[in-house]
């Protein structure tokens, strides 16, 4: 329904997707020209001299009533004509957006010609061209700007030529109606609801009550009826919510005037409407060196941040568990290999590097030799962890630290954050490096024989490169340095080359790994097998309300370092130290084909009344194909002393799942499997 | 090259590594493969041409430029003075920005980056750092009559002539990514791009391009995707020398 020429492009946009226009109901009983001809060109119903009076349907629409209408819009003059349809759009018409321009202290008069307020005089320095001064047309909005734009350029103290504005063929116009309520045979106060702000649920009846009930200026109609108090600022219905107060009181618009608005404004920006943030550009999407590989061997991709990862690589026919399961028993039982590219990592240097990594971290740094790795857990004030990773030393005043692929920005930002503002003394810069390096990890028992063929000058002997332990030395031809770290509790290592060189030894390691069936896995299979080991992922397993102790790795907490840490106070608050708190755990679930959904609820007592006493939620579960069952960490009020006892978890679809509190760590407890 | 690799040495402060490899081993820069893409030909003059100037050395110096000795020591290496806010210095073969208030990026030959690692370690000393960046990111140049219009549609800083002289450089946002903007001449434009948003920058930039005629260049004549070690040698001697 509309009172104007530009809802017809609304309506053929809507057939130009596909879709069926089941009419155009136009209140101008004459309108003639260029969009009522193109409409009948297209097919489109056009019933003019109507209005939509009622909706019908209940809880989505499924009919029009429709109603003849004066040539005012003031009554109507006949009924009986209904519309099947599903949807309604209606249009009054363009409202000058004044926001911007009343916030200088200009007050919005009315303009008929333009059926709507336009700003008024300004004591401040501005200009208003285009649609905000009442020019709706492409022609005349261009010729606006570029006019004013020149006498701003001028006034500014700037010589300025006349610009050609781009020439613009635009079909002639109706002259729109001035219509701000469809009028229905009943009177406003009796008819079905018509809503005029549709953000705060505003009526015509609600307004005309307003002034009934003696609100007449239009800011007290204003607060007596919530209008434009919605985030719109009033922009869909204030103008109509005015003409309905003006005429309920028998008065003119510019009489009524208009509420002014303050600060701030919602806008809508260009961006959205004409802007290239869409599609492919919507946002950015970050590839590690190896990527055109990940492509070509048809792996599926998650969106970890901005960066797309290998979800996990499915073979023709496969389905995704019988993919994670193939690649998951691979690398147990031979080699595995999973791009690594995306792990923040932050090169560290100065003499104060190691003390500042003993500040940040919660466990000790002061002996880390050259040549050696080690975990650790950072922690905000508050003591609750937010990010962990493997640090490596370098050399006596340098570090590589690694940080979780999304933790990245926000670990550099907060190591700046202390650097700068705390300890701006200690002598050490931070650089990122983690698109610099690509990184491939291979695990499993085959990864020593397959880095062997393709290295000559780093031992790879088990009593000289030992298990966190990092050796400099070429592969595959590239200058490399090789970790020896884990995550999945297999022999592993973590080849870093620079990422022009990263497809290349990538593609070594497969020439000469098919033998060991060397198979790629993604983040699934990677987090697999890190449940395995109980080893957690910060964001995952942690959630900010978790301190280390929680975790079970008080071993990653030095208390007695002679400089406090960030999160040593914190985590010695009252409500840190309690009993009863929710402790990260192992579940097996009974039936051990059941995979726990990850969110469930644990329970003590299925059958208590609800709302029921909950323990804590099931942070990550998974099928392990190693094991033959499933697998779980979760959260359980006092959990690391109630090993072997048995909880239930309630879930939404009403079944019972029972569950027996165990170790996180499900496989190789001694962790001999990485010690080899 | 082994003995500076070593790790056995006790006074290992900083562990310093000649990343690119002696023996031929292919390159691939952030752009290898969009850079190769050429596009349909074109009936208007470009007024974009956009070209990869891949595979260069990338190093990323911090340090104290109050300090005397720091602007003494990164001269002797580079040759080049220590650049003051928001511009740069240039050279036959290095180019150094000011990136941040304690910041600055070298960027020259992709065969030169031990070796200018290497000398800015022996010419400084003190709280500074070195780091190689160089598989990090890559260099994109814009140019022609067009691309401080694509600039204007791409970055919220002001181009402008009066704000952007020539020889200026700001790092800035750039759509929903970040860069190192640098004016090399009236209608030349580099950006640094991090590799993992070379893609996204790239793929803004044809979009931002298309309304103007757009011409890809083959990446830079200087650059070879492949290179072989003994080029490598003797160039690193050149500038040694």
């Amino acid at each position: 329904m509309t009172t104007n020429d530009h809802a017809y492009r609304t309506a053929f946009d809507w057939q130009d997707a596909g879709r069926e226009v089941a009419a155009i109901v136009d209140t101008r009983q004459d309108a003639n020209g260029y969009y009522q001809d193109e409409a009948r060109r297209r097919g489109i119903t056009l019933i003019q001299g109507y209005g939509v009076m009622e909706a019908r349907g209940s809880k989505r629409v499924q009919r029009a009533i429709l109603a003849k209408l004066d040539a005012k819009g003031d009554r109507v003059t006949d009924t009986g004509l209904a519309l099947d349809c599903d949807t309604i759009a209606s249009s009054g018409g363009w409202s000058p957006v004044v926001h911007l321009s009343c916030h200088t202290g200009s007050r919005p008069v009315w303009r008929d010609d333009v059926i709507g307020f336009v700003p008024g005089e300004t004591t401040q320095k501005q200009l208003v061209a285009g649609a905000v001064a009442g020019h709706f047309r492409l022609a005349d909005c261009l010729s606006d700007g570029a006019e004013l734009g020149a006498k701003a350029a001028a006034l500014a103290g700037f010589p300025t030529e006349a610009v050609a504005t781009p020439k613009i063929t635009e079909p002639q116009e109706a002259k729109a109606m001035a219509l701000f309520c469809i009028p229905h045979t009943k009177p406003n106060s009796r008819a079905p609801k018509q809503f005029v702000d549709f953000q705060t649920d505003v009526t015509a009846a609600g307004i005309e009550l307003a002034t009934r009930e003696g609100f007449e200026s239009i800011e007290h109609v204003k607060r007596y009826t919530a209008m434009g108090f919605g985030t719109d600022q009033g922009k869909l219905g204030n103008i109509n919510g005015m003409a309905i107060a003006a005429k309920s009181m028998n008065k003119s618009i510019p009489e009524t005037g208009t509420t002014i608005f303050r600060p701030n404004y919602t806008p809508v920006t260009f961006g959205a409407i004409a802007g290239r943030h869409c599609r492919d550009l919507f946002d950015p999407m970050r590839y590690s060196a190896m990527h055109e590989w990940h492509v070509k061997h048809g792996a599926k991709f998650e969106d970890v941040g901005q960066w797309k990862r290998p979800w996990y690589f499915p073979k023709p026919g496969e389905t995704m568990q019988q993919a994670l399961d193939r690649e998951c028993t691979a690398t147990r039982e031979s080699i595995g290999i999973l791009d690594a590219s995306t792990l923040g990592k932050i090169d560290i240097q100065g003499k104060d590097a190691r003390e500042f990594l003993g500040r940040v971290y919660t466990n000790a740094w002061a002996k880390l030799g050259v040549g050696k790795c080690r975990y650790g857990l950072m922690c905000k004030e508050d003591g609750m962890v937010f990010d962990d990773g493997v640090t490596s030393c370098l050399g006596e005043n340098h570090f590589l630290m690694t940080t979780t692929t999304g933790g990245a920005a926000g670990v550099l930002e907060w190591l700046e954050f202390y650097h700068q503002t705390e300890w701006p003394t200690l002598e050490v810069y931070f650089n990122t490096v983690t698109d610099h390096w690509a990184t491939m990890a291979i695990a499993g028992p085959n990864a020593r024989k397959l880095l062997a063929e393709l290295t000559d000058d780093i031992d790879l002997d088990k009593d000289s490169f030992k298990f966190m332990d990092w050796r400099q030395g070429t592969v595959a031809g590239v200058p490399a340095r090789v970790f020896r770290i884990s995550f999945t509790g297999e022999l592993s290592y973590e080849i870093n080359v620079q990422a022009n060189y990263g497809l290349h030894v990538w593609e070594k390691l497969f020439e000469h790994g098919e033998k060991y069936n060397l198979t790629p896995y993604g983040t699934e299979t990677m987090h697999i097998l890190r449940a395995e080991k109980g080893f957690i992922i910060a964001g995952q397993d942690t959630d900010g309300s978790v301190h280390p102790y929680d975790l079970g790795l008080s071993w990653a907490v030095k208390e007695d370092k002679p400089f406090s840490f960030i999160g040593k106070r914190g985590m010695k608050r009252e409500d840190c130290l309690r009993p009863n708190r929710k402790q990260l755990v192992g579940l097996k679930t009974l039936d051990p084909k059941r995979v726990l959904p990850e969110g469930a609820q644990a329970v003590d007592d299925p059958n208590q009344p609800k709302p029921m006493r909950m323990l804590g939620h099931i942070t990550s579960s998974y099928y392990s194909a190693n094991l033959g069952h499933s697998i779980a960490m979760g959260m359980i009020r006092n959990g690391h002393n109630r090993m072997g006892e048995r909880v239930f978890y309630p879930l939404s679809d009403g079944s019972v799942v029972e569950a027996e509190i165990c170790s996180t760590i499900f496989l190789d407890p001694k962790g001999k499997r990485q010690n080899v | 090259m082994s003995d500076l690799n070593s790790l056995t040495d006790q006074a290992t402060l900083v562990a310093t590594m000649d990343q690119n490899p002696t023996q031929d081993v292919p390159a691939r820069s952030p752009l290898h493969q969009q850079s190769q893409v050429s596009l349909a030909s074109l009936n208007v003059e470009p007024g974009i041409t956009l070209w990869e100037e891949a595979l260069k050395t990338h190093l990323v110096i911090r340090g104290d430029a109050a300090d005397d000795a720091f602007q003494k020591g990164v001269k002797a290496a580079t040759g080049l003075a220590v650049p003051t806010q928001l511009s740069s210095a240039q050279n036959e073969h290095w180019t150094l920005s000011w990136i941040s208030p304690d910041e600055w990026l070298l960027v020259g030959p992709g065969t030169e980056a031990f070796t200018m690692e290497l000398a800015l370690h022996e010419q400084l000393s003190g709280h500074y750092s070195v780091v190689n960046a160089s598989g990090g990111q890559t260099l994109v140049r814009l140019s022609g009559e067009k691309a401080r219009a694509v600039l204007m549609k791409s970055c919220p800083y002001d181009v402008h002539d009066r704000n952007f002289p020539v020889g200026k450089v700001v790092t800035t946002v750039f759509a929903k990514s970040q860069t190192t903007l640098r004016r090399l001449d009236e209608n030349d434009w580099e950006l640094v791009v991090r590799r993992s948003f070379a893609d996204y920058v790239w793929r803004w930039l044809l979009d931002a391009s298309h309304e103007f005629g757009l011409r890809i260049a083959a990446p830079s004549a200087s650059q070879k995707q492949f290179s072989t070690a003994s080029e490598k040698r003797s160039s690193a001697s050149a500038v040694a020398g």
